[in-house]
């Protein structure tokens, strides 16, 4: 066990089962968005949950803007947290980015993946000729902006539930001066990294099998992108939910676990 | 009291008109962000009659990524949402608001307040940021370029100084033998005569020419004379001591400085010089030489103290060579 690695990324273990269940958050959150969720297979599943580096309570000194440049930084924070717990044979739950970090996990290390289950995915988020993928640069850019308007409000919301609800006052103003002092670099070029990226190209290399989940309302990646990644992923399934939005695992987390179970059932 | 609070305001107006329009856009919306209803402010900003059907359809597409990557995980954990920054999309324009939303009674109630104003100051603050940031950065890439330039100088500037060096070497120093040339003994002539003046002191010069040094060519060829040369060069610097300037004047003639010596002390030199080269082994031809003395006395120069030397030598020559004279 690499202990480093656990501290980096925040790792946290639980459950009993000789299958593993990584999950991965999405841009803008942390493993904290999995609370409603992981709880429900602990009974059946070794449970891991983690933070990327630059995210909730990773070592955010271990950031580096030229690992993070590219998505794959990203992959290799995944591979790192299964080496170091020794895993084989997981089934990867990513959300919304993390589908596409699971992506090319799978196909760097297809013997690590045995199932591959996106929340929320999207390959490609920016339009280009023959492709609608939902946003132009200028929205971007505006997200951008609006983060860093927005930045001293969301940093807060983490910051109660990170540190316990009975939390005392002064940790958890600590804690979100914490969040405050380092997260805008990292979460701007976290999102910029999301949302430029194209790993369109990387999908029919997947050998994994994969399920779709998709919502409707979704307005970062609408039901059209989920189609097209089921398109081009040989072994996969899509399933359109009932629930509506970006973070079904959030808003319905019981409909997200018996869709998760009835894959993993297959 | 109770209901004329929250029932009949002055006269009639009930709190419901009040709240229709208030100076805030206000709205319900159901969990899945459907929206039930608004105030008839929000209606007016957007210009319509009816409420539009979904949260979504109120903002600009960078406001609603922004809004399902933050507000779903921030209601569900406390239950509001203070002062989210947003901006509505009408028909016409952009509106910057500050929302905030609490959930109740399995519904979300919200309300916007414009920020038009204070936006663009937002605005101005944030692009001056940026240029600050931007300067910052250009400055810091100006420092390492210019750091790259100051060593690139340094550097030039030693190959310059190795340079001089090797120049001056090679403007003072004779090809054919590395001695000192005539220029450079010259110099260093006008320095023992200033220093002597100053110091009360005394040098002297030893005038050397090689006798009969033409037949030496004639007999050889020119390489063996210049290897002669070569050897009587050496020979002369095992003959003298570290403060002494050996140099050759051009030709055959060679010069030997002395400084702190006087007349006596010179001619002593000069003789065991004559004798020594007289008596050594050479590798080509054996020669001999003819030296003139001369000592610096006070009110001679550069000139003066040549011709007293020439003088010195033409009277060795004269006395049948290999042989010292003083002037």
């Amino acid at each position: 066990m690499n202990t480093h690695i656990i501290k980096r990324n925040h790792i946290n273990v639980s459950g009993k089962g000789t299958q593993t269940l990584v999950f991965a958050h999405g841009f803008g959150c942390d493993q904290l968005v999995w609370r409603d969720i992981a709880p429900a297979f602990e009974e059946d599943y070794q449970v891991v949950l983690f933070d990327y580096v630059g995210s909730g309570r990773s070592d955010k000194s271990q950031y580096s803007t030229e690992r993070y440049a590219s998505l794959k930084g990203y992959a290799q924070d995944l591979l790192d947290v299964c080496d170091a717990l020794e895993l084989k044979d997981i089934v990867l739950i990513g959300h919304s980015v993390s589908s596409m970090v699971g992506v090319l996990a799978s196909i760097q290390r297809p013997e690590l993946m045995e199932k591959l289950i996106m929340i929320g995915p999207s390959p490609r988020y920016l339009n280009e000729p023959g492709y609608q993928g939902g946003f132009e640069k200028s929205d971007i850019e505006a997200l951008l902006d609006m983060m860093e308007k927005n930045y001293n409000e969301w940093a807060k919301y983490l910051a109660p539930v990170a540190m316990g609800t009975d939390a005392n006052q002064d940790l958890t103003e600590d804690f979100e001066r914490q969040l405050c002092s380092n997260d805008p670099v990292i979460a701007r070029q976290f999102a910029e990294v999301t949302f430029t990226s194209d790993i369109r190209s990387e999908l029919t290399k997947v050998t994994t099998p994969t399920l779709i989940l998709q919502t409707l309302d979704d307005a970062i990646a609408p039901v059209e992108i989920g189609e097209y990644v089921h398109s081009k992923i040989p072994q996969s399934e899509f399933v359109l939910m009932q629930a509506t939005g970006h973070n079904p695992h959030i808003n319905e987390p019981e409909e997200t676990i018996s869709c998760i179970k009835a894959f993993l059932a297959k | 009291m109770h209901k004329s609070i929250f029932g009949e305001v002055d006269g009639g107006t009930s709190m419901q008109e009040q709240l229709n329009l208030a100076p805030f856009g206000y709205m319900v919306m159901d969990k899945k962000l459907g929206i039930l209803t608004m105030n008839q402010t929000l209606l007016e900003w957007f210009g319509v009659d009816m409420a539009p059907a979904h949260m979504h359809d109120l903002l600009t597409i960078a406001s609603r990524i922004y809004f399902q990557t933050y507000f779903p995980p921030s209601i569900k954990m406390h239950g509001k949402v203070n002062e989210m920054y947003l901006t509505l999309k009408t028909k016409s324009e952009q509106i910057p608001v500050l929302m905030n939303t609490v959930e109740r009674n399995e519904q979300y109630e919200c309300v916007f307040v414009q920020m038009k104003v204070r936006d663009e100051y937002e605005n101005e603050l944030l692009l001056a940021k940026r240029n600050a940031e931007r300067i910052l950065r250009d400055t810091d890439e100006a420092y390492i370029k210019l750091q790259g330039l100051m060593k690139e100088v340094e550097g030039k500037q030693q190959e310059l100084v190795e340079l001089n060096i090797q120049l001056k070497e090679l403007a003072t120093t004779d090809p054919l033998t590395g001695l000192k040339n005539r220029r450079c003994l010259q110099e260093l002539i006008v320095e023992n005569i200033e220093l002597s003046k100053k110091e009360h002191s005394s040098f002297s010069l030893l005038l050397i020419d090689v006798d009969f040094f033409k037949r030496v060519n004639d007999t050889y060829g020119h390489p063996i004379g210049d290897a002669v040369l070569q050897e009587l060069s050496k020979k002369l610097l095992v003959e003298t001591r570290s403060h002494d300037l050996v140099a050759r004047m051009g030709g055959e003639e060679f010069m030997i400085v002395l400084p702190n010596t006087n007349k006596e002390q010179a001619q002593v030199i000069a003789e065991r010089i004559r004798l020594n080269i007289d008596q050594d082994s050479w590798e080509h031809t054996r020669i001999t030489v003819s030296i003139g003395v001369t000592t610096y006395e006070l009110a001679d120069n550069l000139s003066i103290l040549f011709s007293k030397a020439d003088e010195a030598l033409y009277r060795s020559k004269k006395a049948g060579r290999n042989c010292v004279s003083v002037s």
